[in-house]
């Protein structure tokens, strides 16, 4: 009896040892399914089983870029990377959504026009056809067209810039890390066309971070923490591997059937590297300070997209 | 380029002109080949590649061609009718049965537009393993109003050829959308309604240009509108990649200009230094686009195998010019060499030669070429050198045996004759001077003199016939007979008689000499000579030049016991013997003409006063002068006797007394005279008196004749003779001026006192008072005055 | 001719050795005037030695008196031999001149 106990033990010990992931925590990130390539810090986490070295099996769950922060009130998966503004809104409008890592601290938003269309200066730009981001991404056309005055039609594209190059539209949103590198592999030369960040036009707002419902954060506080810090752990990786990243996530890419070229995840990753701040000996990555919160949630409601400011601690969550 | 060709042997200065001129004509020829057939294979490939990507472009335009076919008759369909689901899906369902190049076909409403409620509406048939299976388009997750293929139709109106992409649903196939909007009339107004689609696969795509053949290695691709790559032989790349990815991934910003001349629907081909990233070979990409979607098709021509052919050649030609190069080298080295072979072992031969191996073999050479030429002049001249050394040894040996013998003759001579002089340095009698100036080849003249006794001395002196050993010898010979058979007391025709007849008797050769002896009294003056044949000889006695008598017998030698005579004269004191042979008188000068005797007598008589060491060196330097440039052809010999001997007792001394003066008018040149007179007069053992007398006649006549006869630049000349005899002393004053007769002046009266005393006229009044005699005459243009003074 | 000169108190006396000809009368006139010129006028010609002279020697005698007598002097002989006595006696010029028998008759001559 003890001996057939002992072996049951040694055996569930062994089971243990060789198949840890029996004892994982099942976790889930929401990804974009047409801008996979930049959750290239989560996939290289993923990849290089930083993940599982936390004990955490996270489950990449697809979903249309703009109805991400739907997917994640309706838990559709735990964790999403949002933009700051709109994860603002959300929270002033009484979402309980928390922030555990800010990645991007720098605007990359910008409108293109081509300077063919004769648009060179803002003032240009009224009335004219605009390609827009809806959901997610609405905030920002919004904030542009009130902050800049601008009265532009907009319409809706999707992640195609293709109505864009094709002079469907007059204007169109794009983001500096990717869209607009994307307009420029089709030929036409940055010379070509006129753009308009949103940095210029004073909405330099941080951009991704790593969020989740407060209810989750509160009931697996660590798993939560071991998330966001693998993740940020790799996105660190990504920013000092740049070589081998590129490598593991054009081959996981592919896999995924997803259209992915070197020079543009280079361009990604090397513009990505530059908005997060990222410095390599620093400890302040993934940290959303007080005052980049206090200017973007003031910008909204000068704006009149919030009513009021939530509150920061509340809203970020940072690590002890 | 000298320093190059300095010192290098021939056959590399050939092989350096010829090859350098080869090589050039070679490139020139080469290199305008080259470029001419690379111009004329650009053309060449320029056009097939052109009709090549065009062709190719137009196989891919009907591919196309035929799935627009399906949107544009359904949308013409959908304008014009009114379906429901079911009419629809059978119309979808039946065309993509129809076309199975087909893949699938929607029809996709805009929203709300079919059905009033329902956003998404759109009809889709698509080919499956198991057949046509029907769907519907549309959902939270897939919203088409924002899809390219529905979205950019409806906002251009226009139909749109959609960016390939990977079909999600089946398998992987790589697939592009023809859409088309379609509309409705509303109200008049063309109101959009939907969008019809067909797509297609790619791989019917992928299939022709793979079919593109272009050399070896050569390919095709197609980029969309946007230069994404459409089809290409590396399938990574298709969706994946764009023109202008690859461009950026290559850093070439060539490609991606190449790729925006493509997007924007150029036809052309870029020639950059591109290489190509699949076959990373250097190439040339030529473009043609597809018009009906703005796509483009681009063919790679690896530029080795364009070149290939062109390179092949090239490389052939370079080959066998590489083997003409060494060919024409071989071919040098060969024909110089037939040259520099013969040439060289010549000019070692030669350099033997030059060292004096005269004997060595040259090598003969056949050939009649100009090498072969030279080797048969060098052989002659060899043999001619053999033989001109041989003959010179030959004849330089004979030479030295004649000059040894010649100088035999000549020293033989030379001993012979007495050399030393003065003779007889103690013997004040005579002063004697002789000189033999031999010719090389011995002329056989001899001279000799010696005491037979205290008084009486012999002179010879002869010429030999005929040159050389001979002829010297029997100078010996006879000059010996001359001193053995000398006696004292005979007579010189005895002596000259027997010595020829010693002559004659062994005369094998029939020589002779000719031959003058002479024997001198010292004490009297007296001289016996002898002449056998030989020139007379000169006498210089008081003014003048006369020779001895004529022969007196052959020449020695010729005829035994023939008589000889001899004359006798007698020298007085300063008398000047000349001896001579025709040495002198023979010599030849330049023009041909002779010394002769009328010169030699004129210089005896300019210079009798030499003494005979001088006169006769005088002479043969004047014989010499004559015959300069001549060569000496016979010995000159000269012999010369001055008698100096005072005739004993005054009865034979000398009563006439003659001077020659010259003078101007200047009566200081009296005054020697004045004082030879005082000496005459003494010796002609006159008083005093009638010296003193005679001085004062001869002063005032003589002061006179100058004073009044002479002009004042004239230099006049004045003969005086005075002749002592039977006591009187006669004077004869002759000179050359003007008529003057002294005796006419008028005697001057006897004065009373000095300031009495009348000028002129008193010297010849006393002339005329103390002379016994005077007279004066004029006769040949000359005065002549004559006086006397008895000296008793 | 060489001609020696002795003196006494104001008279010359010219021993003549020689031929007085017409070699030598230049010479005999430059020492007749030089003693003029020195004042001395009364001149004795000593002709012991003379051995000759001939009309060239009288003509230069002539010039000799013709030059002292207007100084108030003169030139006087002694010791002619026969040879030069002739030459005197034939032109007669031994009237012109005071020929003495010796040396002290001519100074005497002079004295007085």
């Amino acid at each position: 009896m003890i001996q057939s106990l002992k072996t049951l033990m040694l055996c569930l010990c062994y089971i243990s040892f060789v198949f840890p992931q029996q004892n994982l925590f099942k976790t889930s990130l929401l990804v974009s399914n047409k801008q996979l390539t930049q959750f290239a810090g989560f996939i290289i986490a993923k990849e290089k089983g930083l993940y599982q070295k936390k004990g955490l099996d996270v489950e990449f769950v697809f979903v249309d870029r703009t109805k991400t922060s739907a997917a994640l009130l309706n838990k559709k998966a735990d964790f999403a990377a949002l933009l700051l503004p709109t994860a603002i809104e959300l929270a002033g409008r009484g979402e309980k959504i928390v922030n555990t890592a800010q990645l991007l601290q720098k605007s990359s938003f910008l409108f293109l026009a081509k300077k063919s269309t004769g648009i060179e200066k803002l003032a240009d730009l009224q009335g004219k056809k605009a390609g827009v981001w809806d959901g997610d991404m609405s905030i920002y056309t919004r904030a542009f067209m009130k902050k800049t005055h601008s009265v532009l039609i907009p319409v809706n594209t999707g992640s195609s810039t293709n109505l864009f190059l094709m002079d469907g539209v007059d204007i169109a949103i794009a983001r500096s890390f990717d869209e607009y590198h994307t307009i420029t592999s089709t030929g036409v030369n940055s010379g070509e066309l006129t753009s308009f960040s949103f940095k210029d036009s004073g909405l330099d707002f941080p951009e991704e971070g790593i969020y989740c419902l407060e209810e989750k954060y509160i009931n697996n506080p660590k798993q939560c923490r071991d998330f966001t810090d693998a993740s940020l752990e790799g996105w660190r990786y990504a920013y000092t591997h740049p070589e081998e990243s590129a490598a593991i996530l054009i081959k996981y890419l592919q896999l995924k059937n997803f259209p992915v070229n070197k020079p543009h995840l280079e361009w990604m990753l090397g513009l990505l590297f530059e908005n997060s701040l990222f410095k390599e000996n620093s400890s302040v990555f993934g940290n959303l300070t007080e005052m980049s919160y206090e200017y973007t949630a003031k910008q909204l409601l000068a704006l009149g997209f919030i009513k009021s400011i939530p509150p920061y601690k509340v809203f970020f969550r940072k690590a002890e | 380029m000298k320093k190059l060709l300095k010192n290098r042997p021939i056959t590399f200065k050939m092989i350096l002109f010829i090859c350098s001129g080869v090589l050039l004509t070679f490139i020139v020829i080469f290199s305008y080949s080259y470029f001419v057939s690379k111009d004329i294979l650009n053309k060449t490939i320029d056009t097939n590649a052109n009709l090549l990507t065009a062709k190719t472009a137009a196989e891919i335009d009907i591919v196309l061609a035929d799935v627009e076919k399906v949107p544009q008759s359904l949308s013409l369909l959908l304008s014009e009718n009114e379906y429901n689901e079911e009419q629809l899906f059978t119309l979808i369902r039946l065309f993509l049965k129809n076309n199975p190049q087909v893949f699938g076909i929607a029809i996709a409403y805009e929203p709300y537009t079919f059905n009033r409620s329902r956003y998404y509406y759109s009809p889709y048939v698509y080919h499956d393993n198991a057949g046509i299976q029907s769907s519907f388009l549309g959902s939270d997750d897939y919203n088409y109003t924002q899809m390219d293929w529905f979205q950019i139709p409806r906002e251009l109106n226009k139909a749109y050829w959609t960016e390939p992409y990977y079909d999600e649903g089946g398998g992987n196939i790589l697939m592009s959308t023809f859409s088309m909007p379609f509309y409705k009339m509303e109200n008049g107004k063309k109101v959009f309604r939907g969008i019809v689609t067909s797509d297609v696969s790619l791989e019917r795509l992928t299939q022709i240009i793979s079919n593109v053949r272009v050399y070896e290695t050569g390919y095709s691709f197609v980029v969309s509108r946007f230069g994404t790559i459409v089809a290409h032989p590396v399938k990574e790349k298709v969706v994946n990649e764009s023109i202008f990815s690859l461009a950026e991934e290559g850093k070439s910003p060539e490609l991606r200009e190449m790729g925006r001349m493509m997007t924007s629907g150029k036809t052309g081909a870029a020639k950059f230094s591109y290489h190509d990233l699949l076959t990373g070979k250097l190439s040339w990409i030529f473009y043609a686009p597809i018009n009906r979607n703005g796509w483009s098709v681009a063919v790679i021509y690896p530029l080795d195998e364009l070149m290939a052919d062109v390179n092949r050649l090239s490389a052939f030609i370079l080959f066998l010019a590489i083997c003409g190069v060494v060919l024409l080298v071989g071919v040098i080295i060969f024909v110089s060499s037939s040259i520099t072979k013969p040439l060289r072992s010549l000019a070692g031969a030669v350099k033997n030669m030059a060292g004096g191996d005269f004997a060595i073999e040259l090598q003969r050479i056949d050939d009649k070429d100009e090498v072969g030429e030279l080797n048969r002049s060098f052989i002659s001249m060899q043999s001619a050198i053999q033989e001109y050394i041989k003959n010179l040894t030959k004849a330089t040996a004979e030479k030295e045996k004649i000059e040894s013998e010649l100088r035999i003759a000549h020293e033989i001579q030379m001993s012979i004759i007495p050399k030393y002089f003065p003779a007889f340095p103690d013997r004040s009698e005579i002063d004697l001077f002789a000189s033999l100036i031999p010719v090389k080849a011995v002329g056989g003249d001899l001279y000799d003199f010696f005491f037979i006794d205290e008084d009486h001395l012999c002179l010879a002196i002869g010429d030999v016939s005929g040159k050389g050993v001979p002829a010297a010898l029997f100078m010996a010979v006879t000059r010996t007979l001359l001193r053995a058979r000398f006696v004292k007391g005979q007579h010189p025709q005895q002596i000259v008689s027997i010595i020829n007849d010693d002559l004659c008797r062994d005369n094998s050769q029939k020589m002779f000499v000719t031959f003058f002896l002479g024997i001198l009294n010292v004490k009297t003056g007296e001289f016996d000579y002898c002449n056998a044949g030989h020139n007379q000889p000169y006498l210089y006695s008081d003014g003048e030049l006369t020779q001895l008598e004529m022969f007196h017998g052959f020449p020695l030698g010729i005829k035994s016991n023939t008589t000889y005579r001899s004359a006798k004269t007698t020298l007085k004191k300063d008398d000047l013997l000349v001896c001579y042979t025709d040495g002198v008188t023979e010599a030849e000068d330049a023009n041909g003409g002779f010394f002769e005797d009328a010169q030699l007598e004129k210089l005896l008589l300019e210079n009798n006063q030499l003494n005979p060491s001088e006169l006769i060196p005088m002479i043969i330097t004047a014989v010499n002068n004559f015959s300069v440039g001549i060569e000496q052809s016979d010995d000159i010999t000269l012999l010369a006797l001055r008698y100096l001997q005072d005739e004993p007792g005054l009865e034979t001394a000398a009563t006439f007394f003659r001077y020659t003066i010259r003078i101007r008018q200047n009566v200081a040149e009296l005054q020697a005279i004045q004082n030879e007179l005082d000496s005459l007069f003494t010796l002609w053992k006159i008083s005093e008196e009638v010296i003193n007398d005679y001085q004062l006649a001869f002063e005032e006549l003589l002061t006179n004749i100058i004073y009044y006869a002479f002009a004042a630049d004239d230099e006049n000349i004045i003969t005086i003779s005075i002749n002592f005899e039977d006591g009187e002393i006669r004077t004869q004053i002759e000179d050359d001026g003007l008529e003057f007769n002294p005796l006419n002046t008028e005697d001057p009266s006897i004065p009373k006192s000095i300031h009495g005393v009348k000028p002129g006229g008193l010297g010849i009044f006393i002339c005329k008072k103390i002379l016994d005699k005077i007279e004066y005459t004029r006769k040949d243009g000359k005065n002549i005055l004559t006086f006397s003074k008895f000296s008793s | 001719m060489i001609i020696n000169t002795s003196r006494q108190g104001e008279i010359v006396i010219l021993d003549l050795d020689g031929r007085l000809d017409i070699h030598s009368t230049e010479g005999f006139k430059n020492t007749i005037q030089t003693l003029i010129d020195g004042g001395f006028t009364k001149i004795i010609l000593d002709c012991n030695k003379l051995s000759f002279i001939s009309s060239a020697g009288l003509r230069i005698l002539i010039v000799a008196q013709g030059n002292l007598e207007p100084k108030g002097g003169e030139v006087c002989f002694f010791g002619f031999n026969s040879n030069t006595r002739k030459i005197f006696d034939i032109t007669g010029y031994c009237n012109l001149f005071k020929i003495f028998e010796n040396r002290l008759a001519a100074i005497e001559y002079f004295t007085k």
